[in-house]
């Protein structure tokens, strides 16, 4: 579609025009899009997944601490 | 040390049967242009390894689901929608299907090869390595003008190994094994971040290798060879000796060889191969932080690999400058991997797998 657009387009005006670009160019354009947009996905699902694998990592600690709270309340025999 | 490596052989088949279709079809298509290659290459590039975190994700969320017969459907289906060997809208919707296609059985592949795997690098390592043999070989059969239809085989092939995969783990309850390679103290955000630049940093660099010895038919296989087999035995080795010291060995190790093989094919052969063994520390590093997620680990190195691959689309430096990037950024490679890899060996095996 590009190069169609192209062809119709008066030759001193094609340096000007945005179409002035061939066909292959918006195609490679549109992966470069296509990349970014992937980009962004990737950034959105680590950001979620790092922050459950941190508080994963915490959860031992966490655990260990609310067992000694218990130990403390349990009344000794 | 492997109790079942029998999937894992099955998938370095189905990988290297995968990048046979993917070649030849490519390779057919290197003669119409710089700029319709370009298109061609790139588009492939991108959707083959970009989108592979989501059909991760995917294969997560329906653990049952066969994407292996997904994957092959696509991948027949864009072959019989590609105008062999001409440029034009067939083509690229072809190649589109094949390159999904590919990135959703790849995906099945290391989900599969890390599920059976029982906590090592070697299975996933394995099936990693099975494409660098089917990359030649599909070039090879690609530029030999035979008929597209031939390589319906390999597609009937990959279905019939993914149908007998599928019984060795898909039926039964599939269970991810605990990977530990990583050093505990430093942040999962680190770990994930060295990880990607760390594999693009090397995706990158594999296009900068000078190489100007290959010029038989016999050195592309053989240098094509030892990249799949590096793969492989990196994964080998970092289950015997450890992931840190398989990761300085071989990045530090292979740069003189890299640098001064240009004209010397063993050196350089030599320099590839130590070069390719790093490939599977880096999906270690991240399954050791994403346990539960192998198939978004595995995506996540592969959109780094393609981020790697886009430069060499659109620059093109000169000799020296690539010997200074490979130097440079094997360097930062090697500390980045000593700074996030754990310095103590323990045991990781199957018997910690939940």
């Amino acid at each position: 579609m590009g190069q169609m657009l192209y062809d119709v387009v008066a030759p001193e005006e094609r340096d000007t025009v945005y179409w002035a670009y061939s066909h292959e160019e918006l195609i490679l354009a549109g992966i470069l899009l296509f990349v970014l947009i992937v980009a962004g996905i990737l950034i959105a699902v680590l950001v979620k997944v790092i922050k459950n694998g941190e508080c994963k990592k915490e959860e031992p600690e966490a655990d260990a601490y609310a067992a000694a709270a218990d130990d403390q309340i349990k009344p000794k025999e | 040390m492997y109790k079942n490596l029998k999937n894992a052989w099955i998938y370095f088949f189905i990988h290297m049967l995968v990048e046979i279709v993917c070649f030849a079809a490519l390779t057919t298509t290197y003669d119409l242009g710089v700029m319709q290659a370009a298109v061609i290459g790139l588009l492939y590039d991108v959707l083959a390894f970009c989108p592979q975190f989501l059909f991760g994700m995917l294969h997560e969320r329906y653990k049952k689901l066969d994407m292996g017969s997904i994957g092959t459907v696509l991948m027949l289906l864009g072959l019989i929608i590609l105008d062999y060997g001409k440029y034009g809208i067939r083509s690229i919707l072809g190649i589109t299907l094949i390159a999904l296609g590919n990135a959703v059985i790849h995906v099945c592949g290391a989900v599969s090869t890390v599920s059976t795997g029982g906590g090592k690098l070697f299975p996933s390592a394995l099936f990693v390595g099975g494409g660098s043999f089917g990359v030649i070989i599909g070039q090879t059969l690609g530029s030999s003008g035979m008929s597209k239809w031939f390589l319906i085989i390999p597609v009937v092939l990959i279905e019939v190994l993914i149908l007998v995969t599928n019984k060795e783990w898909l039926s039964g309850e599939i269970k991810y094994p605990r990977y530990s390679i990583t050093d505990k103290s430093v942040s999962v955000a680190v770990i994930v971040a060295v990880a990607f630049l760390v594999t693009m940093t090397r995706s990158y660099l594999g296009y900068a290798i000078p190489i100007s010895w290959k010029k038989e038919l016999w050195q592309a296989f053989l240098l094509f060879f030892a990249m799949g087999i590096g793969k492989a035995a990196g994964g080998w080795l970092a289950d015997r000796i450890g992931a840190l010291k398989t990761a300085l060995i071989t990045i530090i190790g292979s740069v003189p060889f890299l640098i001064f093989g240009e004209d010397i094919m063993v050196v350089s052969i030599t320099g590839v191969f130590l070069f390719s063994m790093t490939m599977s520390l880096t999906f270690g590093m991240l399954l050791s932080v994403m346990n539960d997620n192998p198939g978004l680990a595995f995506g996540v190195t592969t959109t780094a690999l393609a981020f790697g691959v886009i430069p060499k689309f659109f620059v093109n430096f000169d000799k020296i400058i690539n010997i200074i990037i490979i130097v440079v950024g094997s360097l930062i490679c090697a500390v980045l991997m000593y700074k996030t890899l754990r310095k103590k060996e323990e045991k990781s095996d199957g018997a910690d797998a939940v």
